[in-house]
């Protein structure tokens, strides 16, 4: 029992090396699966199932439940190479391991964090607040995914010139302030609220939090600094 | 003799469309919720507006794993909400309710959960049974359907609407499938896509 408790841990060592996301890359399961299914979309943009789909999910899950001994370890592995795909610049990648890792476990916040941050990276803001909003529902405690979802408030209500949109930007101070009530430290509660403020064209608010930021030796970054200044002056 | 039961509505539902104004929380805040409470404004709108408070209530007398969704206009009026209830998880509640408000909100607006609740149900279901039911069976009521459903003699055909789970069984008629589908098809919820066989005994 001992022996076979260390071989599989091992093996789960020895997958988490981004060996797993080979194995989807080229697996009959992880191909079967996705041939019809859109992968632009997060949880593949459906709440109806084929019959085929089905039985192909159920055939994916019995793949990886021989070589991992918990779906929960699969899915984080996935998303670690969700999140390598995202910062390699490759977002349908990144897109497409997350929706395998949903699969896997569709309560792992992290998976849901991808998903923000890749639709928010694309403009998609509705779909990266109805993602985001899920989330928070469901029991996420990511800061940068709040702020994330914040961001994308703030853009969403900007696109319409900000007109009549005060309540969305009014969520998105409020997320911040979600995020930074959290034990763990935000690092970019600063710059992020700061963002909100000059897509909210609050430049007052925005100069404050750049004052406050600097005084607290954790200056904002020169592009903010001139693109606030570029309307103050 | 042929036995047929009505379809068992997996989601609870309820929309309109309104506006609203003064946030006031309403009476009920229970821990579980007091996070979700604190920072939105959102939920003292319910109270505030006729047809959203007349489902607000209706959801509170409803029992096990429930959720209530709010779809918020810009300007920070409310313009939709749905709710589920009874469904079997706390993770099935909540993607029911944002899924109903999304339907009746048709876009406008953006849905977001104001209130989750687990409550004891009022079930004879054992925990293994509700195990032990098929996946997509999403609510109390339909996996105590199903295994009424299985006490029937062949032949017999049970139907299953998506994505609500709710279900249609016909037995005892050697055409036990077709009215099934025919009674799932007919009983179907307007959020509903299609109905599907979930099984068939000739």
């Amino acid at each position: 029992m001992k022996i076979k408790h260390l071989v599989k841990n091992t093996c789960q060592t020895w997958f988490s090396a981004g060996v797993l996301a080979l194995l989807l890359a080229f697996s009959n399961t992880a191909a079967a699966l996705e041939r019809n299914l859109d992968n632009s979309l997060p949880m593949y943009g459906t709440v109806i199932w084929t019959t085929q789909d089905r039985k192909e999910i159920s055939d994916y899950l019995a793949y990886v439940d021989t070589i991992y001994t918990n779906r929960q370890a699969a899915a984080r592995d996935v998303n670690a190479d969700g999140w390598d795909a995202y910062i390699d610049g490759n977002q349908p990648e990144a897109m497409r391991l997350f929706n395998l890792s949903w699969l896997l476990n569709n309560e792992n916040m992290d998976t849901y964090s991808g998903f923000v941050r890749i639709l928010s990276v694309d403009k998609k803001y509705k779909a990266a607040i109805e993602v985001g909003e899920l989330a928070l529902a469901l029991g996420s405690k990511d800061s940068e995914m709040m702020t994330g979802l914040a961001v994308s408030y703030a853009y969403y209500a900007a696109d319409f010139g900000g007109i009549g949109n005060e309540a969305y930007f009014a969520r998105a101070h409020s997320l911040i302030d979600l995020a930074e009530s959290l034990p763990t430290s935000c690092d970019v509660c600063n710059g992020e609220r700061f963002f909100v403020a000059m897509l909210d064209q609050d430049y007052k608010q925005a100069k404050s939090i750049r004052e406050a930021a600097a005084l607290a030796g954790n200056p904002l970054t020169q592009e903010s600094i001139e693109w606030l200044e570029a309307f103050l002056y | 003799m042929s036995c047929t039961r009505l379809l068992v509505v997996g989601f609870v539902i309820a929309a309109s469309a309104g506006c609203a104004t003064s946030p006031q929380p309403p009476q009920t805040i229970t821990a579980e919720n007091k996070l979700l409470h604190s920072v939105d404004p959102a939920f003292g709108l319910i109270e505030q507006t006729d047809w959203a408070e007349k489902d607000w209530k209706k959801y509170q007398s409803e029992t096990g794993h429930k959720a209530f969704s709010v779809s918020v206009l810009g300007d920070g009026s409310l313009y939709a909400v749905g709710f589920s209830a009874d469904m079997k998880s706390r993770f099935l509640a909540i993607m029911a309710s944002q899924h109903l408000c999304k339907y009746f909100s048709g876009g406008e607006g953006i849905c977001r959960v104001v209130d989750i609740e687990s409550n004891p149900i009022n079930t004879k279901l054992t925990p293994s049974q509700i195990g032990q039911a098929p996946s997509r069976l999403l609510s109390h009521q339909g996996i105590e359907s199903y295994y009424e459903y299985k006490e029937e003699p062949s032949p017999k055909a049970i139907a299953i609407a998506n994505p609500s789970g709710a279900v249609y069984w016909v037995a005892g008629d050697p055409l036990s499938m077709t009215k099934a589908m025919n009674g799932c098809q007919a009983s179907l919820a307007q959020y509903d896509v299609n109905c599907e066989v979930l099984e068939n005994e000739d």
